[in-house]
């Protein structure tokens, strides 16, 4: 039953109790990171936007009143930040593809793809040492297989291998919930693989 | 674990990563169209790859959980002084507006210590690589380590609580008075004296609220649990770690707590994660180390502040038998 404790989380907060609000973060930050990202297509913003929304929630607990549960009340709170921010950057902010996307997608599937990106998210930070360095190094920074191999001085093989581990690891990890519907939906916007 | 790893899964990878061969991307295709299951565990794993793209480490979501801390206390602080500047203005514009000669000449001629300066903050620091010492209006003495403030109100300072906010290390010389109580704030907990000598130690980088007391008595409240209050006696050190909720007491040589009021850092039986905090708090420098191993090395020993960066370096190379590399206020420790 997630939403009682939810509710006594917050609850604990109103009081003042630090450890709450630091389980409070522990549970959602990165998730909210990466929802609020979806609104505003900048990571460090994003990032900064979700710590105010943290920021706002201790400074003012004591004046909420808050019926429902916790983790809608954040959600919505950083969409009602995320939607601020986009109004006050219309004139600088690029509206691209992600941005419009949000705006048509439901809040609930906003929220259920946000913790997938956060449970890949976490699922890569375990990866062992090695192999997170290689998927990094491919994933961010966008290297090939070979500069991967130059740059850490191992060979190709060894890069496929880890590679091929990695990637193997992510998805299982993500499979063993139950998103698998979700990824059929994903499946009929994507088939046009290999093409690009 | 020892992964098996079958070719095609090195396929997958490869294809998504576009490191592929055009006979690669066939044979890869022809796999894929074989069956639905294949087809399904092809487009996971793409959307594995869609959604890594943005990347969080776990020292990125540590780092900005003590920026959300540092905001809330700087939040507090300037509500405090703007509430207390708002009121005074309002309150002074409310009744003085019409007799306001008379409030100004009897303000000067009866009272010339009117409220009127009430928000006026002290605030002395102690440059990175630097200890200072200052005399505060009662008498006490105080040393402030690197990098570290504190912070009192000039006009109420002596009224009936001697309060001091401190952010980071500071040893308190307190003169006695036992109508005035003294206390130290920070934001994980106070220290209360009448009079006595102490070291107290909450960096906000840190979740840790520490004090060492070397002279007299002092009673330690902890801003979680408002009821919890605790006496040391001299030669205790307590520590509070606000992640855990718990404190540790426990008897202590008190000169390696203060040592650092004469420029020097002694070390007994610390470890190497110990030494670079305190060296990136004088040096202002940033220390990574190679091999998160070598972290537990143990040293003993002392530093001074007045030497530079390089002579402690060489003395860790030498004692530890480790290398170092200096680049750009960052240091690189490695296994030699």
């Amino acid at each position: 039953m997630p939403e009682i404790i939810d509710q006594n989380i917050f609850n604990k907060i109103k009081t003042g109790n630090e450890t709450a609000f630091s389980e409070l973060f522990e549970k959602y930050y990165s998730s909210l990171c990466f929802f609020c990202y979806d609104y505003i297509a900048d990571m460090d913003k994003a990032r900064s936007l979700v710590q105010q929304v943290f920021v706002d929630l201790w400074i003012k607990r004591k004046k909420l009143n808050v019926t429902q549960s916790i983790k809608p009340y954040m959600y919505c709170a950083v969409r009602n930040k995320s939607i601020d921010y986009i109004r006050q950057h219309k004139n600088t902010i690029q509206i691209n593809e992600i941005i419009e996307n949000t705006q048509e997608t439901p809040f609930q599937n906003l929220i259920q793809e946000a913790e997938i990106n956060n449970k890949i998210n976490a699922s890569i930070n375990q990866l062992p040492e090695k192999c997170r360095e290689i998927f990094i190094l491919c994933r961010i920074e966008g290297l090939k297989y070979k500069q991967v191999a130059h740059k850490l001085n191992i060979s190709v093989k060894t890069v496929e291998m880890q590679m091929g581990i990695a990637l193997k690891k992510l998805r299982e990890n993500l499979s063993n919930q139950k998103s698998i519907n979700l990824f059929t939906i994903f499946i009929s916007k994507k088939s046009n693989f290999l093409t690009g | 674990m020892t992964d098996s790893i079958n070719d095609i899964e090195i396929l997958i990878g490869k294809s998504i990563t576009k490191n592929t061969t055009p006979e690669e991307n066939k044979k890869l295709k022809s796999w894929i169209d074989s069956s639905d299951a294949n087809q399904i565990l092809y487009n996971q794993t793409l959307n594995v790859w869609t959604k890594s793209k943005n990347l969080f480490s776990d020292a990125e979501i540590k780092e900005d959980k003590f920026k959300i801390q540092a905001k809330i206390n700087k939040d507090l602080r300037s509500r405090i002084q703007k509430s207390r500047k708002r009121n005074i203005l309002y309150k002074l514009a409310a009744i003085l507006a019409i007799p306001i000669t008379f409030a100004i000449s009897w303000h000067f001629t009866q009272n010339p210590n009117n409220n009127l300066e009430e928000n006026q903050f002290c605030e002395i620091s102690s440059p990175q690589g630097n200890v200072s010492k200052c005399v505060l209006p009662d008498g006490t003495e105080v040393w402030i380590n690197t990098g570290s403030t504190i912070t009192y109100c000039t006009n109420n300072f002596n009224k009936d609580v001697r309060k001091v906010n401190l952010e980071g290390e500071a040893y308190f010389h307190v003169s006695g008075n036992n109508q005035k109580p003294f206390k130290v704030i920070t934001p994980l907990g106070s220290v209360n004296v009448t009079g006595t000598e102490f070291n107290v130690k909450s960096y906000p980088e840190s979740n840790k609220f520490e004090t060492v007391l070397e002279e007299g008595s002092v009673e330690l409240c902890f801003l979680s649990n408002s009821q919890q209050s605790l006496d040391l006696i001299p030669g205790e050190r307590a520590v509070y770690n606000s992640k855990k909720n718990k404190i540790i007491i426990t008897k202590v040589d008190t000169e390696i707590y203060s040592s650092w009021r004469n420029g020097k850092i002694i070390f007994k039986d610390a470890t190497l994660n110990d030494l670079i905090i305190e060296l990136e708090r004088i040096y202002d420098i940033k220390f990574y180390l190679i091999d998160k191993s070598i972290g537990e090395f143990r040293f003993r020993g002392m530093f001074s502040y007045n030497n530079n960066l390089i002579n402690a370096l060489e003395k860790i190379k030498k004692t530890a038998e480790l290398n170092y590399h200096i680049e750009n206020k960052e240091v690189r420790l490695s296994k030699k």
